[in-house]
């Protein structure tokens, strides 16, 4: 190795004690050192650094510092279950939070458009539909449920007396 | 609780499968085997114990956060050491470097360090090498940030330079030339030492 190489070469003394040079390269310069006292003065000076350095005291592991993360790890475990659930329930079964949100709009609707409240007028109302629906139905009409609404088409009769509804009860008047 | 040596690959990476699906017991495993390392990088980097165990804490708990991304399990340690490495870089932005933080309050802690750690040696050799080990220590932390990284990661943690070079992510030939030029700047602290003793 001549001087040019000496300076090129000096990163290959630290690669020399870090054992990062191949075992060619390692033999070239290891003879180059017994054959160049300033490389070989260098070499020393920084193995001796670098051994000081090795025997630096490292600090233990305090015993408490797992706790705190588990603890921790915990909490982030809740949370990163529930994102994982919510996660899944998103993208992987879809049709639970579609079928989550038909029926919550079903419950919505029937509180805002539910069955009347109970009350004597209503029940009155009811009787008096119904009893309707069974003398059209005896009488004239067909009774046709759809939707879960009656309606009456009445059978075209053209001899058959057709029944005017003028607001008032017109069963009442016929009994 | 700390383990030193490092799990075998199958070990690793079965134990990194567990803690990707949520085993606080399997990533509890792997806090033993690295959280030495990682405290000593940090405590290094930082030159406060203190210091240096908040960052520990904030290092495992992001690995078990973002444990999923890691591809590679048998690349965990580096992985952890970016991210022990980020986490520094973070705090301390913006910030001075280390000089002052070493001063002789933690030459004495040094101190106390050595003497537990060497309790067999003559007092006069005792004391030599306290000094030594505190000037050591000092030359470490006014090292530029670039070059105190690999320092430590090279000479105290004794990674291998691939390796070093997937943690700074730098090239090979760079981390190289660093490694090189912080050894020398270390060394020439030593000298300086040597040599106003003597």
């Amino acid at each position: 190795m001549t001087d040019t190489e000496c300076r090129a070469g000096t990163n290959a003394l630290t690669a020399l004690m870090d054992n990062e040079l191949s075992r060619e390269e390692a033999f070239a310069l290891e003879n180059h050192l017994r054959d160049c006292p300033s490389c070989r003065q260098e070499y020393e000076s920084l193995l001796y650094a670098y051994q000081l350095t090795c025997r630096m005291p490292e600090i233990e592991v305090d015993p408490s510092l797992w706790p705190q993360i588990r603890s921790k790890l915990s909490s982030e475990s809740m949370i990163g279950r529930w994102k994982r659930f919510i996660h899944g329930l998103l993208f992987d079964r879809p049709w639970v939070p579609a079928t989550a949100a038909l029926g919550i709009v079903a419950v919505v609707l029937f509180l805002l458009v539910g069955p009347p409240p109970d009350n004597p007028a209503s029940k009155e109302f009811s009787a008096f539909v119904q009893q309707r629906e069974i003398l059209f139905k005896r009488d004239q009409g067909v009774l046709f449920r759809s939707g879960g609404f009656n309606r009456y088409e009445p059978r075209r009769n053209p001899f058959m007396r057709q029944v005017q509804y003028t607001g008032q009860n017109p069963f009442r008047s016929r009994r | 609780m700390s383990l030193s040596s490092s799990p075998s690959g199958d070990h690793l990476t079965e134990l990194v499968s567990k803690a990707k699906r949520g085993d606080v017991d399997a990533f509890q495993n792997l806090y033993k085997f690295f959280s030495r390392k990682i405290l000593n990088y940090l405590f290094r980097m930082t030159g406060s114990r203190e210091e240096s165990e908040d960052l520990a804490q904030d290092t495992f708990i992001q690995a078990y956060k973002k444990l999923s991304s890691l591809r590679e399990p048998l690349k965990f340690q580096s992985w952890l050491f970016r991210i022990a490495q980020n986490n520094v870089y973070q705090k301390h932005r913006g910030r001075q470097p280390l000089i002052e933080s070493i001063d002789e309050h933690d030459l004495t802690e040094w101190s106390e360090l050595q003497q537990l750690t060497t309790p067999q040696m003559e007092p006069e050799a005792q004391a030599l090498s306290v000094e030594l080990e505190a000037v050591i220590a000092r030359a470490i932390s006014r090292l530029t940030e670039k070059y105190r990284t690999v320092f430590v990661l090279s000479a105290i943690q004794r990674i291998s330079y691939q390796e070093i070079s997937g943690i700074v992510n730098r090239s090979l030939a760079s981390v190289k030339s660093d490694i090189h030029r912080a050894r020398i700047v270390v060394r020439d602290k030593v000298k300086e030492y040597m040599s106003d003793r003597h």
